[in-house]
């Protein structure tokens, strides 16, 4: 109908679809490889045109099985051990600690951990401290596959980037030319499930968090998505609890219920009083 | 309560606004009642306010000349008093601003000349410069700002003389205010202030933004002396400098003076990156892509990590990589997963074939997939054996980026490796070996393709069935009939699909008999391929198909109807344009669009203005094809708007339709957006009919627009747009004249160096006369 190729109004339907779906929003500046990979899926679901797999998506997919399966092929998985890692030891050394010391036990979700460099990292970090066996880590990712991939510990060499501590990596991770394998004791603690961010009903029986670890991933989603998210967030925090987003991303111009911390240098959300 | 004001008017405010209207209706006498409102605390009826005064134009002038004057209650109802006069229609008599400028108070003062200055009022000119002297420095500072807004010969004068005068608080806005008037007076002066350490900094980042050639040398110059931060100030000027040029056309002329001047310095620069910041190391990195040679790539290559450098200087290797292909493909191979994604795109050599083949076995899927693309690219059939292999990749996106090369590279050789990949054991292989053979429409393998539909996996047997339809074996048919009466539902729409591909009775019967399938996607592709056939006989069951309980179907029928061009499908189409499903209502406007009728420019208008984005483009493409001047007023509306997805399509439109009232919306926009706005880009794609719309406004141009217009045509360039500048030579405007002279030596214009020596000596305006000598000597005449 709309024609040939990506047309912007093919580009459109689907970004509108996806943003629903995920939050995720694909702008034109990616259209090229949104494109490709719109066309991989559709092709893969059996639908060579577009037009027609966006039907199926729209009309026909009332468990969301191939929707989800749209999904997985967009995602994105850029991660790293250790990225970011001063907030992760600042949280150790501070408010986790002091939440374990006062209560015994802390809860932490690494709401969208890709491969689980992120929720591995803060482990070796908590373990370093201590503090593992007290500290009930979740990390959840939209995408069932990586999360499937992140229970078998098993990272692709770009996983690993220069710098990064030795003396972790030595300890917790087998680094060989074909890529890195983080240690089965690590994962054991962590509770990896696949999660959807807008969600609302499966994050509720996720419980209540003393940390939620959500960096790197607001960047992919648009104002009105983010505000959700971070509503959600905020009902999912401990009443002393602490959201941790990105180093470059600020939730500040979004006047929500959190209110920004700075404690040792990093950046932290807390529910206002 | 809260919500209520943030989606729109409180109660309270829309009973203020109300009566502010009302005010309006009244006209002049209601003039001193609606000043009084201009304190109100809501900006919303402040706005209001503003906009009443306005519209009353000369009405309302001296009374809120008097109010600044004598009330000014609060900042904020003088600012929308200053608002009012600035947006006030009509001309405004210069005596009631003139006796603000005298004001002992100097507020008053400055507010009159920022009123004079955004309303660019070019007779206002002589008496703000005198104001470049009034004792206050705020005052000052707004004539400077008014008279760099305003341009021309007495402000570009009385800019130059604050730039000499070097005080302090005056010369720094001076010099930013100058270098933005794209007059070549405004470097030697600029320039004359790197020698002096306090005003060294701003002056190179000022010659930069001149965007001048004459600009280079003096900052070039800077670099005699040492230190990695003068290397990094000279680069970040000449960054922007290169940005500027790309606008005015220039960019060609300025990137040899660039690469003739720097050359020797390369290493500086190189030596500054590792202290630059982010911003610093952005323009080290677009300067490189100027200047650079062989081994400044390795060097680009470390920046292709720095997700901020990234996109720099992917550009700057693009630039000069067609060079040096070899230093290229060694990169490749050191490179991260980052350096790969951004090498392979640029890679286009056949020399590369091999090490990009390699990359088919990286561990990232993208790699992969941009391996495949740079294959295609490289346009060598000797890669399709490991292409078939790449078919194989575990991800989709590398196996159909695999196809897709095949399909471009194509030779004779594929019908045979596809018959192979067919006797495949790896699924995904036999299901793109399928997708080749159908493309290629390889009619020798009807046996194989026959015996494929009998795969366990559906997938495979849908993707054959897809095949066979495209073969021109005379077996082909019966297959199709008998696969129409499988029980499976995939097999049933993957047959219908196939039989839409294909002419005769026997494939219509076929169709028709599928729109009273069980299964509602058999309906939807029975109902596809009958509208493709076009035939007015299957009307009457496509139009049944508007009330199938499936959406999809409802929506094939309708994409079915537009093909139909009868009056009864018309009805229905218009019709589904009311539908309250996006879809139904998008395929309806897609099905209007193509009959190319007047009665569809009413709803294609009402479309255009739909919340949905979707739909708003859908609406906008079919007016493209609409000869309607209010079709064409819609497309600029929304070129002209806030969504960056609809102002982009809409640009696309304009640019495309052939119609001078087109290539007039793109001049409006043009002008009435700042250079950074696509649409300078979408005016300077040369066509004859954008040359001419370009032109017409020339010969009247002011200061303001003539080097927005003169720089479009050198965009452009080619020899059309090179004649109308030499034309607009003799324009009547004197602006015109002075930007196209300008534009010309910029450009480095065959033939223009004696034309403009000519209207150095003859042109009867000075200012003309100045500007060109300017342009040609690199000094004030």
């Amino acid at each position: 109908m709309i024609g040939p190729g990506f047309t912007p109004q093919l580009a459109s339907i689907f970004e509108h679809l996806v943003e629903e779906a995920s939050g995720i929003h694909y702008g034109p500046s990616e259209r090229e490889v949104f494109g490709a990979r719109i066309a991989a899926q559709a092709a893969e679901a059996g639908y060579p045109a577009l037009l027609d797999y966006y039907y199926r998506l729209r009309y026909d997919d009332p468990d969301g099985v191939e929707t989800r399966a749209l999904l997985e092929g967009l995602a994105v998985h850029e991660t790293y051990f250790f990225r970011e890692l001063a907030p992760l030891q600042q949280l150790v050394a501070g408010h986790l600690g002091e939440i374990v010391r006062t209560r015994g036990r802390a809860r932490v979700w690494s709401a969208a951990c890709s491969t689980g460099e992120e929720p591995l990292t803060l482990a070796m970090l908590l373990d370093q401290a201590g503090l593992l066996e007290r500290v009930e880590i979740v990390a959840s990712d939209l995408s069932a596959a990586v999360i499937q991939r992140a229970r078998t510990g098993r990272h692709g060499r770009r996983a690993l980037r220069e710098p990064y501590p030795d003396e972790l990596a030595r300890t917790y991770l087998d680094v060989t030319e074909l890529g890195v394998t983080s240690s089965a004791r690590l994962r054991d603690v962590i509770r990896f499930r696949a999660q959807n961010l807008l969600d609302d009903t499966g994050i509720e029986k996720l419980g209540l968090f003393d940390v939620i670890l959500c960096r790197n991933v607001l960047i992919y989603f648009r104002d009105d998505s983010i505000m959700r998210v971070l509503d959600r967030l905020g009902r999912s925090l401990a009443p002393d609890g602490v959201v941790a987003v990105g180093i470059a991303e600020s939730l500040l111009r979004f006047g929500t219920s959190l209110t920004c911390e700075e404690t040792g240098g990093a950046f932290f959300y807390r529910n206002r009083r | 309560m809260t919500e209520v004001r943030r989606f729109g008017l409180t109660d309270a405010e829309r009973t203020r606004v109300e009566h502010i209207d009302k005010l309006f209706s009244l006209g002049a006498p209601s003039v001193g009642e609606l000043i009084a409102s201009i304190s109100d605390a809501s900006w919303t009826v402040r706005r209001a306010v503003v906009g009443a005064l306005a519209a009353l134009g000369e009405e309302a002038v001296a009374p809120l000349c008097t109010w600044l004057r004598e009330v000014r209650s609060a900042e904020h109802a003088i600012a929308a008093a200053v608002d009012a006069l600035v947006s006030s229609i009509g001309p405004i008599r210069w005596g009631a601003l003139a006796s603000l400028l005298d004001d002992p108070n100097p507020a008053v003062v400055a507010d009159a000349v920022v009123i004079l200055g955004r309303r660019r009022e070019h007779d206002a000119a002589p008496r703000l410069a005198t104001l470049l002297e009034h004792p206050d420095d705020n005052v000052a500072v707004a004539a400077i700002e008014a008279l760099g807004t305003i341009g021309g010969t007495i402000a570009v004068d009385a800019l130059v003389g604050v730039v000499r005068s070097k005080r302090f608080f005056r010369t720094f806005p001076a010099l930013q205010v100058l270098a933005r008037t794209n007059d070549p007076r405004s470097v030697s002066p600029i320039a004359e202030l790197l020698a002096d350490a306090g005003f060294q900094t701003e002056a190179a980042r000022a010659l930069g933004r001149t965007g001048s050639l004459l600009a280079i040398a003096p900052l070039a110059s800077l670099l005699s002396r040492p230190g990695d931060s003068i290397a990094r100030l000279v680069a970040t000027a000449l960054a922007d400098l290169s940005a500027r040029a790309e606008w005015t056309g220039a960019h060609a002329s300025v990137a040899a003076a660039m690469r003739a001047m720097l050359a020797p310095s390369l290493g500086r620069f190189v030596a500054a990156l590792p202290g630059a910041d982010g911003a610093e190391r952005l323009a080290i990195a677009k300067l490189l892509g100027t200047i650079g040679e062989a081994n400044t790539l390795a060097v680009l290559v470390g920046l292709l990590d720095d997700p901020e450098t990234r996109a720099a200087a992917t550009e700057a290797i693009r630039r000069i990589g067609a060079l040096y292909n070899d230093a290229l493909v060694d990169a490749l191979e050191r490179g991260s997963a980052s350096t790969r994604l951004a090498l392979l795109p640029i890679i286009g050599a056949a020399s590369a074939v091999s090490r990009v083949r390699g990359l088919l076995a990286d561990e990232d899927p993208e790699v992969r997939a941009r391996a495949c693309e740079t294959l295609e690219r490289t346009g060598d059939t000797a890669t399709l054996p490991a292409l078939f292999a790449a078919l194989a990749d575990p991800s989709p996106r590398v196996g159909h980026a695999a196809t897709a090369a095949i399909f471009a590279l194509g030779a004779t050789s594929v019908s045979t490796l596809a018959l192979e990949a067919l006797g495949s054991t790896q699924a995904a292989m036999r299901r793109h070996a399928l997708r080749i053979i159908t493309f290629f429409r390889c009619h020798d393998t009807f046996d194989e393709v026959r015996a494929a539909i009998d795969d366990p996996d559906v997938r495979i047997a849908e993707l054959a069935i897809g095949a066979l339809g495209a073969l021109a074996d005379p077996g082909v048919e019966p297959v199709l009939v008998a696969l129409a009466r499988r029980p499976e539902e995939a097999l049933r729409g993957a047959t219908m699909r196939a039989a839409s591909h294909r002419g005769g009775e026997l494939m219509t019967t076929l169709l028709e008999n599928g729109l009273a399938d069980d299964a509602a996607w058999v309906r939807y592709y029975a109902c596809q391929g009958l509208g493709r056939r076009a035939q007015g006989g299957s009307l009457p069951a496509i139009v049944a198909c508007l009330a199938d309980p499936s959406p999809h179907v409802r929506i094939a029928a309708i994409e079915a109807l537009s093909r139909l061009g009868t009056p009864p499908a018309w009805q229905a189409l218009v019709s589904a344009v009311g539908s309250s499903d996006p879809d139904e209502k998008r395929a309806a406007l897609v099905g209007i669009s193509r009959r190319d009728l007047p009665e569809a420019i009413p709803l294609l208008l009402e479309a255009a203005r739909s919340d949905d984005v979707a739909t708003r483009l859908i609406a906008l493409a079919g007016l493209a094809l609409a000869t309607d001047v209010r079709a064409v007023e819609a497309i600029a509306r929304a070129a002209g708007g806030p969504s960056g997805e609809l102002r982009d399509a809409a640009l696309s439109l304009l640019v495309e339709h052939r119609d001078r009232t087109a290539a007039d919306a793109l001049v409006d926009l043009a002008l009435a957006n700042e250079a950074d706005h696509p649409a300078h880009f979408a005016l300077s794609q040369a066509s004859a009919v954008r040359i001419a719309a370009v032109a017409a406004r020339l010969d009247a141009a002011d200061d303001r627009v003539a080097p927005i217009l003169a720089a479009a045509l050198a965009r452009m360039g080619g020899a059309d747009a090179i004649a109308a500048m030499f034309d607009a030579l003799a324009a009547t405007s004197p602006s015109a004249r002075g930007a196209v002279a300008t534009a010309l030596i910029a450009i480095d214009a065959t033939g223009a160096r004696a034309l403009i020596d000519r209207l150095i000596e003859d042109d009867p305006d000075l200012d003309v006369r100045r500007a060109c000598a300017a342009a040609v000597q690199g000094n004030l005449a």
